[in-house]
């Protein structure tokens, strides 16, 4: 990216058009719901489940910012091949594999949801979040689906994302689970 | 019989709705009646499963007799609950059973798209199955009825056992060596297969891999746990160590306890691929965003969904082939011969 005067380049738009429509469906259907897991699971003592989240929220956020700087902007949570590493900067992929590894052995430890670290290892979890929508470059932050005005905020975003990237030929980025079980043609 | 007796859901409700002060008898109302009258209203998701947290949320799913139904959850907030209310054609129920046969190529059609669809059945399904029925017709209540007395819970340890094969299949063609993060990440993802089939196997086919860590503290399987806790904890300069682990368990845990094959693996080009020549070599590309030129081998024009190869769990693809896998350009299935 580089900006001037009252604009901003980019070498590759189509790139910048996926890092944008994933990353912010990415964060808004998945990560801020693994991040409330999270919360939920360790609030709760349910220690196991909520390191396992954390990694699949650190992961999702990690190949995100990858989209940015070469990653695949395509992955489910069926995808056998994807590598959320693969565009990662070293700094990044240090960061990303610490808090999975943090997470693992504070839920081994036990510790309860006020320890001093298990409190400052969450707040890291939201930062590395945070950082990943950061790197989107939007003028605004990101609403919260799960809350009552969420999904109306999200419309709104989304106005117009959906036309552009199918007119690019790029991933269409709709959640599995927002997607119908059966099309007509199953009748 | 998958499931606990449905006293026990009204109870883990109720329980659940205290927290807000909501009677059960009232949830109901919150359905919207814009896609017609429900045919089958369902409480079920976490919480009814018995997994609940103070975050959970409830989820109502309702199956409705009309065609044009939206797809995204509906959400509602009441007292500090959150509700989220999905809705579900009938003609969409009524073709579930042929995507849940996880027997040879999904009805869903082939490659990722398939593959997501029959995810979204068995996830559907089996909410359904689990749930607590709020309201309906005696049709449609002993049409749940059947969905738990039928062979769900064997077509859930299916699916798991086609996710298990598929990730170790992924997980063997990788270099740790050349990719430790990768081999780390993939690693904890196959024993994560792996490990919801050994709970699948023993009745837990609540749907969501998140819950793997409950699941295997329910069924007391400490030493999963440790494992699991292991992948998760360990360093990615161990990935020799932990893709082996993860390739040792998912092979005992698919021969204990999954679905009898002969399974096979197959690859072909993933979404947004295309092969192309470009000077005499083929260029495969994905989105037009990333691309991979094979240097000893040609692949024929194609698009997405062309099949490359197949084989079993155990064969090792040619090696441009397996370098297309290394780099994300193939989708991988797993099917029963």
């Amino acid at each position: 990216m580089d900006r001037r005067d009252a604009v901003l380049t980019w070498p590759d738009a189509r790139r910048r058009v996926a890092h944008v429509s994933r990353g912010v469906m990415v964060i808004l259907v998945r990560v801020q719901a693994f991040l409330e897991d999270v919360d939920g699971m360790w609030a709760d003592g349910q220690y196991a489940s909520g390191a396992v989240v954390a990694r699949d929220a650190v992961l999702d956020a990690l190949a995100v910012r990858g989209i940015a700087t070469g990653g695949e902007p395509s992955w489910s949570p069926l995808s056998a091949a994807f590598d959320p590493f693969a565009a990662a900067t070293p700094a990044d992929a240090e960061e990303a594999t610490t808090l999975v590894r943090t997470g693992a052995r504070l839920a081994a430890e036990r510790r309860p949801v006020d320890d001093a670290e298990v409190v400052a290892w969450r707040a890291a979890l939201h930062d590395f979040v945070a950082g990943t929508e950061a790197g989107l470059g939007l003028s605004e932050p990101l609403p919260v689906l799960r809350s009552p005005d969420g999904m109306f905020s999200v419309f709104r975003l989304a106005r117009g994302t959906f036309e552009l990237i199918d007119e690019m030929g790029l991933p269409q980025v709709l959640p599995n689970d927002w997607s119908s079980t059966g099309s007509k043609a199953d009748r | 019989m998958i499931g606990d007796d449905d006293e026990v859901g009204l109870a883990r409700l109720r329980a659940a709705l205290d927290r807000w002060a909501i009677p059960v008898e009232e949830v109901e109302r919150e359905v919207v009646t814009a896609f017609g009258d429900p045919l089958l209203i369902v409480a079920t998701g976490s919480i009814l499963a018995g997994f609940g947290n103070r975050e959970s949320d409830v989820d109502l799913f309702v199956l409705v007799d009309s065609d044009d139904v939206l797809s995204i959850p509906v959400v509602s907030f009441r007292d500090g609950a959150r509700i989220d209310g999905r809705f579900f054609a009938r003609h969409e129920a009524e073709a579930w059973p042929d995507h849940l046969a996880y027997g040879g190529a999904p009805k869903a059609g082939r490659g990722e798209a398939g593959a997501l669809q029959v995810q979204a059945v068995f996830d559907t399904a089996t909410r359904f199955a689990l749930g607590y029925p709020l309201a309906g017709s005696d049709t449609w209540r002993a049409w749940r009825h059947d969905l738990r007395r039928g062979p769900l819970g064997e077509q859930v340890v299916g699916y798991w056992t086609a996710q298990a094969v598929r990730r170790a299949f992924t997980l063997r063609l990788l270099d740790p060596a050349a990719q430790p993060h990768r081999v780390w990440a993939t690693a904890q993802a196959t024993l994560r297969a792996a490990y919801e089939l050994y709970a699948a196997r023993r009745g837990q086919v609540f749907f969501g891999d998140k819950w793997i860590g409950e699941k295997l503290v329910r069924l007391a399987a400490p030493e999963l746990s440790a494992r699991l806790g292991d992948v998760l904890g360990s360093a990615p300069d161990e990935a020799d160590r932990l893709r082996a682990l993860a390739l040792d368990e998912a092979a005992r845990v698919v021969a204990d306890d999954g679905v009898a094959g002969p399974w096979q693996v197959e690859l072909q080009t993933a979404a947004g691929v295309r092969a192309r020549t470009l000077a005499g070599r083929t260029l495969v590309t994905r989105w037009e965003l990333r691309g991979v030129e094979l240097l000893d081998a040609t692949i024929d024009d194609c698009d997405a969904g062309a099949e490359l190869w197949r084989g079993t769990p155990d064969a090792t693809p040619p090696p441009h082939v397996t370098a297309l896998v290394r780099e994300d350009m193939l989708w991988t299935d797993a099917t029963l011969c």
